[in-house]
């Protein structure tokens, strides 16, 4: 994101590839439209992506994503 | 018949309509959904893929997975819509819906890549956009998304 005539540019943060070594985030802003669920919605039941996935799904599962590393060719 | 809920895309060329019931609202953190999303998470919620259609124009799509379809606005970029090929089921993007408040998620998924910030986000000092726009900004400032609603 770029506001005209800013000299700064935001990228997200997801798009890193390597997210967690990005911060520490310092502040939150737009708190006006922030969602009810937010300050709890780390407290909720927790489950791993293997959890939730059948071996039949595990196994056909190809990932098309490209990998968090340039790369010379792609895909 | 249910209420009809809808939703889209910020600049209004990808709209849907939902005619029945919402389930499994939640939230995933799984690599695919950070990336997919720009963001340390994604929050989704099911629907019936016989009671949801594209209202306007449809969605780009992107194939993250042999077996999952991910479908976002090719003209603006909002991520909107995520479906396992064998599904009955297709979920929509919560931020994409006109009322997203509307929709409160039940559970964490992919957790094996949750950021290490994610469980103290709610606990950043928070400002307000007014706030933190200067008002000759302010008064120039003119929406070019679509409005919450058809």
């Amino acid at each position: 994101m770029c506001e005209d005539g800013d000299s700064n540019f935001e990228l997200a943060i997801g798009t890193f590839d390597e997210p967690s070594k990005v911060g520490p985030l310092i502040e939150q802003v737009g708190v006006e439209s922030r969602v009810s669920w937010f300050r709890d919605m780390h407290l909720l039941p927790e489950q791993t992506t293997d959890e939730t996935r059948t071996p039949q799904d595990l196994a056909k599962l190809n990932s098309l994503q490209h990998p968090d590393h340039d790369t010379d060719h792609w895909p | 018949m249910s209420e009809t809920i809808t939703g889209g895309c910020q600049c209004g060329q990808v709209r849907y309509a939902i005619t029945g019931p919402l389930h499994n609202p939640h939230i995933c953190h799984c690599r695919m959904c950070q990336k997919a999303f720009g963001n340390y998470f994604a929050a989704l919620v099911g629907t019936s893929r016989e009671n949801f259609r594209w209202s306007r124009r449809k969605p780009g799509v992107f194939r993250s997975s042999s077996i999952v379809s991910r479908y976002f606005c090719a003209t603006c970029g909002t991520p909107l819509a995520f479906a396992y090929d064998e599904s009955k089921n297709i979920a929509v993007a919560i931020g994409s819906l006109d009322n997203p408040a509307a929709v409160q998620p039940a559970q964490q998924y992919g957790i094996e890549a949750m950021l290490p910030a994610f469980a103290s986000l709610h606990t950043l000092p928070g400002t307000r956009t007014e706030d933190d726009i200067k008002p000759e900004d302010l008064a120039k400032l003119k929406s070019l998304q679509h409005p919450d609603h058809d």
